[in-house]
């Protein structure tokens, strides 16, 4: 049997080495799906595959984050300015959780853990301060947060690929109304020699709100630019994959005109997904299903849209506030009621609703596991 | 006793009054309350001299120690809740005329000096007669006719100066005055809202504020005006550990002018009102943002034999930094009836609103009550509270378009108690049940990508209150209590309606030592849930226990009465928060003195 294990162990490495789009989370067995509660009662609802039974860990009431980044059983998000500059540790196991505060004022971004690094553990994007905090913590020690400045005009999210540590730079006026400055950037710093170089992401990528690794495969999703006074989106968001290894654009997806608000959320079933808002009045919230190779719509579809046909129990179109996919292709949406009360739907691959679970209140994200 | 009360509130409706009125309407003076807000109702009056006497300086003072009150600030303000409801469903009035701000519905009272006023009434339970928005109650205040002269200072920086003089020609009486007030508030207190296990002792940073008011009055036998317009600066300070708004600022100005004409038994009022609130950031001034709404009214009163009618109308306008100019309509009616059987005192009305285009809303009120040293009261009634502005507005970032919003709408409001005086009126006993049914309570939530309101479900409300008063020649003590459970049900959720404490208590203990005069005043607060959550002991404030002590003492300055007043509040220096994230001042002092002459 050892003999076989190591063969097994062998073969995995040498297929690892020389495939570097293989999935690096893809031995995370599945345990369940992670929704965010982001106002109401703050905090990290667990849910299982089955039943309807679910678990919960607060997060302090000062937390006012809309996202979450879960790498392996570590749960990493954030309050900004508003919320007191905090970095939220959630350790999914034990269901406890941990503060670190954060430079005053430096309004927090995404954060992501990284590996193999002295320097830190964690990497935070500083939108207002327009740095990033590298945060090491270590067991009990009192973190320490080191600061690298002049990062961007507006950086919103950080992802590590091997010794490189790449940064999304929204370009937005974060300080003040995130009103546009210019088309949004990635940056990539090299850890060996702390250059940061910048990689233009496209003359119509405005607003980058957020991004995923997958393998060597970088997505990243793009606000859009909308004109609130009128309620006109001028530009609507996108998907943009990038090559890691080739350091090249490999496609950009537009998402569906009028639509804005792009996350970004690739999916376990191999395909990518979008959540988007479908208008600048009413912000219904609705998923969009592409491939990952052409970043083309794939349905089946809600009515005459390309968006995907998620529909509530009454048969209205699901308005979600996040999307999830697991291995089995199944589509978690989180829609937010009267007073915030939440719930998951969860509906199969061929988006039949299959489950609905109540969510506690302010669903804001949720991810697979 | 059921019974009898049926016979008698019909007899009420039916038969002609033997003593129906308060004639206090038809006088063409400052407007009174409806008579709905007088029977049947435990109401509390303060006195703005008793007030001074207490080293209370400023309104916001005086109406946090009355008996019932939740009083909330964060930052800089002065919000008050009644019987479980939230600020925006209490009304505060000054002679009749709301102070609620048609933007947020809310009335923020830091800016009225206390030399205008001569009294603040409290008057909980829902009130149609009073007008929209008296869901949970009245705070009434009436402009003092008196002469005055005040010089306050306190701890972080506090003081100011406000005063007030009177003139008589012929039959026509004047007053006029004027205040200022500044202080730092950059007072001590403990972040706890940072990280696990480093809590720190940090002094609260842009605090400060400045306030200016002038305020005048005349009155002659056939017309009255009033006129208050203040002017505060202040800074907008954060949540305990947010330092983005360190460089926040507000310059609110408000203006309120009425002025009315009677004869006989009718009057016609007159008014406008006004409130300008520029936000600024210099750090930030893409944000800078104004808001400016102006009301004007106009009301008609009227006796005609048994009944009493109010017709009146007006409009709220609103500009602001990125809203389309709007303008929304008002138009009311009401008729009360006083009745008078025997011991038995009673009022039956119907209060009809129309506002915004909305299909008019009915509200009916009935109230009676015994006479006598023993008096048992009931009443019932309905009310109603218009979307605000903001709420209509705001919520959609282009704000074009009115939100479809429906009225807050108190379907039930009910109250049974009883009032006992005993040694010619040395002893006072308050108890009171009361229940409140609200449907379609507005209530913000954050949505997609911004907060809006929306009806949601129902507010229930009940609990239960009740004081005793003791009065000798030199001592007087007043101890009071309550306990309300106000829930929201809404998308499947029992939710606690947020700052509502379980229980609330006070005794008050005044003591007169030679010509000097101590009181003693302690108050309690229970725990209250600070955000619209599932009941969890994680999203609770913990209770808080106040203690505030005052001396004051009368003498004589060229033949004037002059009064020093020294006042500590919580004296125990505890830490607690009214606003949840938003620490609220520990132990401070207060020094005035009052010259009335």
């Amino acid at each position: 049997m050892l003999p076989r294990h190591l063969f097994a162990l062998a073969l995995l490495g040498a297929v690892a080495c020389k495939d570097t789009s293989l999935d690096p989370l893809a031995f995370t067995p599945n345990k369940g799906t992670v929704v965010l509660n982001g106002y109401g009662q703050q905090g990290v609802t667990l849910v299982p595959d089955t039943g309807t039974a679910t678990s919960f860990v607060s997060l302090p009431a000062s937390f006012d984050g809309a996202y979450h980044r879960i790498t392996r059983d570590t749960l990493l998000t954030t309050s900004s300015k508003a919320g007191g500059d905090l970095l939220h540790l959630v350790n999914l196991v034990t269901g406890t959780a941990k503060a670190i505060q954060l430079p005053a004022a430096s309004n927090p971004g995404n954060a992501t853990l990284v590996a193999g690094r002295s320097e830190a553990n964690i990497v935070v994007a500083l939108r207002d301060s327009q740095a990033i905090a590298f945060v090491t913590n270590l067991g009990n020690a009192t973190p320490t947060i080191t600061l690298r400045r002049n990062v961007g005009q507006c950086p919103v999210d950080v992802a590590q690929f091997d010794t490189e540590l790449y940064v999304l730079d929204a370009n937005l006026n974060c300080r003040t109304d995130y009103s546009v400055v210019g088309p949004s950037r990635l940056l990539r710093l090299r850890f060996a020699n702390n250059v940061i170089d910048t990689i233009p992401l496209g003359s119509t990528i405005f607003g980058a709100a957020n991004m995923t690794p997958q393998g060597a495969s970088l997505y990243i999703g793009s606000f859009g630019n909308v004109n609130y006074g009128t309620g006109t989106v001028l530009q609507a968001g996108a998907i943009v994959k990038y090559d890691m290894d080739t350091r090249a654009i490999v496609v950009r997806g537009p998402m569906p005109p009028g639509t804005f608000g792009t996350v970004v959320s690739p999916g376990r079933d191999g395909n990518i997904y979008a959540w988007v808002s479908a208008d600048a009045s009413t912000f219904p919230g609705r998923v969009v299903r592409v491939d990952s190779t052409a970043l083309a719509a794939a349905g089946p579809f809600l009515g005459s849209t390309t968006f995907a046909n998620l529909r509530a129990p009454d048969s209205t179109a699901a308005n979600c506030t996040a999307v999830a996919v697991d291995t089995r292709g199944r589509v978690y949406c989180p829609v937010v009621g009267a007073a915030g009360a939440s719930k998951l739907y969860v509906y199969n691959a061929n988006y039949l609703l299959i489950r609905t679970l109540n969510v506690g209140q302010g669903a804001v994200a949720v991810q697979a596991r | 006793m059921l019974a009898t009360n049926v016979l008698v509130l019909a007899a009420m409706l039916v038969m002609p009054s033997q003593d129906t009125a308060r004639q206090a309407r038809v006088l063409p003076g400052v407007r009174t309350e409806a008579l709905a807000d007088e029977v049947a109702r435990a109401a509390v009056v303060r006195s703005v001299r008793d007030a001074r006497a207490g080293a209370q300086a400023t309104l916001s003072a005086l109406v946090a120690g009355m008996p019932g009150i939740g009083a909330r600030s964060a930052r800089g303000e002065s919000t008050w809740q009644l019987r479980g409801a939230r600020s925006e469903q209490v009304l505060v009035t000054l002679d009749g005329v709301s102070l609620n701000d048609p933007a947020s519905g809310m009335a923020d009272a830091s800016d009225i000096p206390l030399a205008a006023l001569a009294t603040v009434r409290v008057a909980p339970g829902a009130s149609a007669a009073a007008g929209g928005g008296a869901i949970g109650g009245t705070i009434a205040l009436t402009s003092s006719d008196a002469p005055v002269l005040s010089v306050v200072s306190g701890a972080f920086g506090a003081r100011g100066v406000e005063g007030a003089g009177t003139l008589r020609l012929g039959s026509v009486r004047l007053r006029a005055g004027a205040a200022w007030r500044e202080a730092r508030n950059d007072f001590p207190f403990v972040n706890t809202d940072g990280t696990v296990g480093s809590d720190s002792v940090e002094r609260r940073v842009n605090n400060d504020e400045r306030r200016y008011a002038v305020f005048a009055s005349a009155k002659s036998p056939s017309g009255w005006f009033t006129l208050l317009a203040s002017r505060s600066e202040r800074g907008l300070v954060g949540a305990m550990n947010v330092r983005a708004s360190d460089d926040d600022r507000a310059l609110t100005d408000r203006l309120m002018l009425r002025g009315g004409v009677g004869g006989g038994n009718w009057t016609l009022a007159a008014g406008v009102r006004s409130l300008t609130m520029r936000y600024t950031n210099r750090l930030a001034p893409t944000l800078d943002t104004d808001a400016r709404t102006l009301s004007p009214d106009l009301e008609a009163s009227l006796r005609a034999g048994e009944l009493s009618w109010r017709l009146g109308g007006g409009a709220d306008r609103l500009r602001a930094t990125g809203f389309a100019e709007t303008t929304r309509w008002r138009g009311w009616a009401s008729v009360e009836r006083g009745a008078r059987v025997g011991m038995w005192r009673g009022t039956a009305g119907l209060r009809v609103d129309a506002i915004g285009g909305a299909a008019p809303i009915g509200s009916p009120w009935l109230g009676v009550e015994h006479a006598g040293d023993i008096a048992p009261y009931l009443r019932v009634g309905q009310a109603f509270r218009a979307p605000t502005l903001y709420d209509l507005y705001f919520a959609a970032p282009q704000r074009l378009g009115a939100r479809a919003l429906r009225p807050e709408r108190t379907v039930f409001d009910a109250e049974a108690g009883m009032r006992a005086r005993a040694g010619r009126g040395r002893v006072a006993l308050n108890a009171a049940l009361f229940t409140r049914i609200v449907d379609d309570a507005i209530i913000w939530f954050p949505g997609n990508f911004t907060w809006s309101p929306s009806n949601v479900g129902r507010e229930r409300t009940v609990g239960g209150e009740a004081s005793a008063q003791l009065m000798t020649e030199r001592t007087t003590v007043l101890l009071w209590g309550g306990a309300t459970r106000a829930m929201l049900e809404a998308g499947g959720l029992t939710l606690p309606t947020p700052y509502v404490p379980d229980v609330t208590g006070g005794l008050t203990v005044q003591q007169r030592v030679g010509s000097a005069t101590w009181s003693i005043a302690a108050r309690g607060v229970g725990a209250r849930s600070f955000t619209a959550a599932p009941e969890s002991r994680a999203t609770l404030l913990t209770p808080v226990g106040l203690l505030d002590l005052a001396w004051s003492r009368p003498f004589t300055w060229n033949g004037a009465p002059v009064q020093l007043a020294l006042g500590i509040t919580n004296m125990l220096d505890a830490r607690w928060e009214s606003v949840r994230r938003f620490p609220s001042v520990g132990r401070a002092w207060t020094l005035a003195l009052t010259l009335s002459p």
